[in-house]
């Protein structure tokens, strides 16, 4: 069966700057996130594999079909671009109306599933107004909309999340979410990493156009497992719980922090708690909390990035 | 679907974009001005074969209303939905490239040639409606004037579209190429002639019509443009430039 998408030496030049550079990588099915920050190459990215852009070299695949030369791949891709570019002459309604009836619909089952499209993405306060006055969020869940009308197998969704309020960006987390337990695809791009970590399950990270590291959190947080990771321990007698520490294999470093916490860097995070429990059994130390500051992917893009 | 079926999707979409948006008010007034030169004439001069107002017309059609009409369609059919960037929404279905640039073409045709159609509809009404006989021997002309002006849209259309797809400024660029192709060469006897569509289109106006190309036979410099030449060449411009603009679409990045 052929991957969702699939890149292989992909690079694409604009001028003398380089967009992606030599990007080899498969994208599996369910929700993929899609993490850098602005000017990684995300949205090259997905203009390449949305046929917008032609790679410079390499070769793009989506569902294995090439999304520049065979269109009909996109019978199972739509596409929900970050520009916030809506046909200013029309309503909502009729904006993915047209957008289904280029899917080939007849106009009884375009105007059906322009329906259905509208109810899902909440568009129907105001299907019927002109698109120039609608507000960001409005137009956002438009695009939305004409992106799945025809219930693509895969959504591709660029910055979905961006400009909208914490009500609509749930709204938008929730449907990705729903498409994806419907057993199809989701591939979007954001900067903001709680975003990616809360509706992703696989995570691609980019930085400069190149993929710095892909997969889920707990993966990519292991790849990293030989760079110092840190705890911050909440502990009563912390000089004493912080000595007891000092000597063993994987503690690095030990410091006290502000609110009298003990942060301790380890190469091995697994060992270092097996560590600490032995401590507080031994010293009789009670331990009230025990957190990883840097372990979500913020921390590790720094990491990678380094 | 099947290419044919994009393609007039397209241009339906096309025809209602164009009719929708600012800029049919001002092909309407285009439209509008041999019906308001055919009043001039009528109130300073009685509608008659020798009326100047005939001999006015054909400039006024294929070395200015043809092309401009045209450019103002065909120019930003494409290069709109660049800029704004909803050209991603009918390339992110299974259209197709050339056939969204065929369709797009084709609507922009459509337009024009209604344009057209109401120009040449006022230049009649304004000159010759309400008197005796109705005017009926000019109404032949008329009806010949648009047919070639129509004719010229095969040329002019798919050029004006490949330039929107190549420049960021059709409209410009198509001007300044207006102005020296349509307004110079066309005026030039001889064989630079040959290099201005509407000089081809001169040669298949009825004879009853003064023409620049009527001119240059007259002078005998050197051989004018036949009807048959113009009935090939125009056809094969059109679809070399149709082809160009079809193979730029297929190939260009769309953002």
């Amino acid at each position: 069966m052929n991957p969702v998408v699939a890149f292989q030496g992909v690079s694409r030049w604009y001028g003398s700057v380089l967009g992606l550079a030599n990007v080899s990588i498969v994208v599996p099915d369910g929700v993929t996130g899609l993490l850098g920050p602005n000017g990684a190459g995300k949205s090259t990215f997905l203009r390449l594999l949305t046929g917008q852009l032609v790679p410079s070299s390499g070769r793009v695949s989506v569902f294995g079909k090439d999304p520049v030369a065979d269109p009909s791949v996109f019978r199972d891709v739509g596409y929900c671009s970050e520009d916030d570019a809506l046909f200013v002459d029309l309503t909502p309604r009729e904006t993915i109306r047209f957008v289904a009836r280029f899917h080939g619909f007849s106009g009884r089952e375009a105007t059906e599933r322009t329906e259905r499209a509208i109810a899902t993405a909440g568009v129907d306060a105001y299907a019927d107004r002109s698109c120039e006055g609608l507000s960001k969020g409005q137009r956002q869940r438009t695009r939305l909309a004409a992106a799945l009308v025809h219930e693509p197998r895969l959504l591709v969704l660029d910055e979905p999340m961006t400009g909208l309020d914490p009500v609509a960006r749930r709204a938008v987390l929730d449907l990705m979410q729903q498409w994806a337990s419907a057993g199809r695809s989701v591939l979007f791009s954001s900067h903001i990493l709680h975003e990616v970590e809360a509706a992703s399950g696989h995570v691609v990270m980019i930085h400069k156009g190149m993929i710095l590291a892909e997969g889920s959190v707990g993966h990519l947080r292991s790849c990293v497992s030989d760079a110092a990771f840190l705890l911050e321990i909440a502990v009563d007698r912390v000089r004493e719980f912080g000595a007891s520490l000092l000597g063993r294999p994987h503690v690095r470093h030990v410091e006290i922090v502000d609110g009298g916490k003990l942060r301790v860097a380890t190469d091995r995070a697994s060992d270092l708690m097996l560590d600490v429990v032995d401590a507080a059994t031994r010293g009789g130390f009670a331990v009230d909390s025990i957190t990883a500051p840097d372990d979500n992917l913020e921390a590790l893009f720094k990491r990678l990035v380094k | 679907m099947t290419p044919f079926r994009n393609t007039l999707l397209v241009a339906a979409f096309t025809i209602r974009q164009l009719l929708w948006r600012r800029r049919i008010i001002m092909l309407l007034a285009l439209a509008m001005i041999p019906g308001f030169f055919g009043i001039l004439a009528r109130s300073f001069a009685r509608p008659s074969a020798s009326n100047g107002f005939v001999n006015v017309l054909p400039e006024l059609f294929v070395a200015f209303l043809v092309p401009i009409v045209s450019l103002l369609t065909s120019g930003n059919v494409v290069r709109d939905g660049i800029d704004d960037r909803t050209i991603v929404y009918p390339l992110s279905t299974p259209v197709g490239r050339k056939p969204y640039a065929i369709g797009c073409a084709f609507g922009a045709f459509v337009v024009s040639a209604f344009t057209l159609l109401v120009a040449a509809a006022s230049a009649w009404i304004g000159w010759r409606a309400g008197i005796a006989r109705g005017g009926s021997d000019d109404a032949a002309l008329m009806t010949n004037l648009a047919g070639v002006s129509i004719f010229g849209l095969v040329v002019y259309v798919p050029f004006h579209a490949l330039l929107g797809s190549l420049f960021k400024f059709p409209t410009v660029i198509g001007i300044v190429v207006y102005g020296v192709v349509d307004l110079l060469l066309a005026t030039l006897p001889g064989i630079v002639r040959r290099t201005a569509p509407s000089a081809y289109l001169e040669a298949l106006l009825d004879p009853a019509f003064t023409t620049r190309n009527a001119a240059t036979e007259a002078a005998d410099v050197f051989v004018a443009i036949t009807p048959g030449e113009a009935r090939f060449v125009v056809p094969v411009l059109g679809m070399l430039f149709l082809g160009m603009f079809a193979m730029q679409m297929s190939r260009r990045d769309l953002v």
